[in-house]
């Protein structure tokens, strides 16, 4: 019982780890990207859909990253070249994308409601025939399907990332932008950058919704990009405290589907038990942080 | 840079019209009937007129709502579920307490007041002590209280007989009068507009609306010249939170009669775009609520004569979002990007 808890924590994890990582990188240059939610709910419905129509899990995954990444492209020109607000734009975004999957659902579906693609290419899942003694170890290492493991993969290559020019570019100009500029850092190419990291990877997260279930609902990501942007304001600068952050939240995820399963608890109620647990770490950590270093304006 | 201001919300308008044409008019499969609907039926007649008008009322509170939070340089991004929870919890009081009826009106729309104010002090306090964003925190807590709101219809305050998630109904003493019957216009529309003629006199002669702008403009300044900004910013957000609860109070009392599950469906995040489309002035937030509520009862209209999937309008209002704070015609160096107001 309680490594399965923790094996689907593990699982609820990676898609928010994924895309908290995007946003850290918006982040780090200064410009949080709040779109992540829709972004994340038009890979969803992009991933399943390429996927079921190509017969192919590749094509469905590439297609969500390309989609997310013009959204969260999108987000940037409308802020870098017609001057409007960041956090406005992204609202916009999140609205557009919650219309717009509901939209595309019906007119090239044909429901509104859940919808079952029949049809799915599997997705290959890592099955290796050791540990076959113990049974906990097993559940807990294995049975990865592959976009959890690129999904691991990501994580490492982030923090290869920040480690990278690149990185450290992306950094000065959050620290600041005018020395940044002045020390003669092409600051709109590093942006541009970061935006398409943050498109990229909330095109993968997405698809780890969706794909593995083969099905699409409109209200699939749940608030998952929210909590994917706690993880990246409170993880901050640093990938490692940022898997930390979702890997708090990963676990309260999936201790509210479990609640669903086992308990009569209301729907409601469950639902926003990550809410809330989240709401509680924010808090923890931002007392953890004020007594370290005293009050924070 | 008088005619920039004024033209840039028109050309957010017409392209939120274009596009939302365009999106029509591909999908339709009988597209001139669905634009015609879609543009011209809340005119067609009073009944239709009235309730666009009636649909306008709850984003004239939610759009002060934001434009109070703004005018004091912070979001609210929880309006959402202060308009809902609000409403709900004033419902539930007014149905419990057995008093006259004019009494027990203003005693739910004082006590969704006092909900929404509190909903939205929270993420406040938590900025100030802590350091949080009150960006994120105020959305998630606004999250948390839609799904309570929800929990309590469903639940405790389900009225048994009725078909759908709901409480009992109010007194028929206890709901707004009617204007345009039979179409849903009620007072609240006169109350909506004193409101916002109220805070624009406020804004502009008292010394209140000088703080709110001092601290909006330079939070350090006022600071330093001895402004007791976190008051300032604390008294925003209560009035913020405050006005989104008398929002949906005013909706269920004048349109509802009870509390619905779901009945604010995105109010509460559009008041943030109709603040925002008439550059927070709350003397024009009436304009741009009714080009809101024209989206919207236009979409509605559409989908009941034509079967166009209403969700169009969710659309178009994310489009007008997106578009809302740009500046267009506006050269390179001279705007500030991070402005809101």
């Amino acid at each position: 019982m309680l490594t399965q808890l923790l094996r689907s924590s593990i699982s609820s994890t990676l898609p928010i780890v994924v895309a908290a990582l995007g946003a850290s990188f918006t982040q780090r240059v200064g410009k949080l990207n709040i779109a992540i939610e829709g972004t994340m709910l038009v890979s969803c419905f992009v991933s399943v859909y390429v996927a079921a129509g190509s017969n192919s899990w590749l094509l469905g995954v590439t297609a969500a990253m390309t989609s997310s990444c013009l959204l969260s492209l999108f987000v940037w020109l409308i802020h870098r070249y017609l001057g409007a607000n960041i956090f406005v734009t992204g609202l916009g975004v999140n609205l557009v994308a919650s219309g717009l999957v509901v939209f595309l659902s019906s007119t090239l579906l044909g429901s509104k409601g859940t919808i079952f693609f029949e049809e799915m290419p599997s997705i290959p899942v890592l099955r290796l025939e050791v540990l076959e003694h113990s049974e906990p170890l097993r559940t807990l290492l294995f049975d990865y399907n592959v976009l959890e493991l690129i999904a691991m993969l990501v994580v490492f290559v982030s923090w290869l990332i920040t480690k990278t020019p690149l990185g450290l570019r992306m950094k000065a100009i959050g620290k600041n932008e005018t020395v940044a500029r002045q020390l003669g850092l092409n600051v709109d190419w590093t942006r541009i950058w970061s935006f398409i990291f943050c498109g990229l990877f909330c095109g993968l997260a997405g698809s780890m919704l969706s794909l593995p279930l083969g099905l699409f609902v409109a209200g699939m990501t749940n608030n998952r990009g929210w909590l994917a942007l706690v993880a990246a304001v409170l993880g901050g600068d640093n990938p490692l405290g940022v898997l930390g952050v979702s890997m708090v939240l990963g676990f309260s995820v999936a201790l509210s589907n479990r609640l669903q399963l086992f308990t009569t608890l209301p729907a409601e109620i469950v639902l926003s038990i990550p809410l809330i647990l989240t709401l509680g770490v924010v808090l923890i950590y931002s007392i953890l942080k004020t007594g370290e270093r005293g009050r924070s304006p | 840079m008088m005619h920039r201001k004024v033209l840039s919300p028109i050309l957010t308008v017409a392209i939120a019209f274009l596009l939302s044409a365009v999106i029509l008019g591909i999908t339709s499969r009988q597209p001139r009937e669905t634009l015609r609907w879609f543009f011209l039926g809340p005119f067609s007649n009073f009944y239709f007129f009235g309730n666009m008008l009636a649909a306008s009322i709850p984003l004239m509170f939610t759009g002060l709502a934001a434009c109070l939070a703004f005018s004091a340089g912070m979001f609210n991004l929880g309006l959402e579920g202060q308009h809902y929870f609000g409403a709900i919890i004033g419902t539930i009081v007014a149905l419990s307490v057995p008093t006259s009826s004019v009494s027990s009106m203003f005693l739910a729309l004082a006590v969704s007041f006092l909900v929404g104010a509190l909903l939205a002090l929270v993420p406040m306090l938590l900025r100030l002590t802590l350091g949080f964003s009150e960006l994120i925190s105020s959305f998630m807590i606004g999250q948390v209280f839609i799904y309570v709101g929800d929990f309590l219809l469903n639940g405790l305050f389900r009225d048994p007989e009725a078909a759908l998630a709901a409480t009992r109904h109010l007194d028929e003493t206890v709901v707004l009068a009617k204007i345009l019957p039979p179409s849903n216009l009620h007072a609240g529309y006169v109350v909506a507009i004193a409101l916002c003629l109220m805070f624009t006199v406020v804004r502009k002669w008292f010394v209140m609306g000088y703080e709110f702008k001092m601290v909006r403009e330079n939070p350090r300044f006022a600071k330093i010249h001895g402004m007791d900004v976190e008051r300032i910013w604390l008294l925003a957000m209560i009035l913020s939170g405050g006005v989104a609860a008398l929002g949906g109070m005013v909706e269920v009392l004048g349109v509802y009669g009870r509390a619905v599950k779901g009945f604010s469906h995105g109010n509460g995040f559009n008041g943030i775009a109709v603040s925002l489309l008439v550059r927070n002035n709350p003397a024009l937030i009436f304009l741009s609520a009714l080009f809101f509520a024209y989206l919207e009862s236009g979409a509605e209209i559409a989908s009941l004569m034509v079967q166009t999937p209403a969700e169009i309008v969710r659309l178009v209002q994310g489009i007008v979002f997106c578009l809302v704070t740009a500046e267009f015609l506006f050269s390179r160096g001279e705007r500030d990007a991070d402005s809101v107001t």
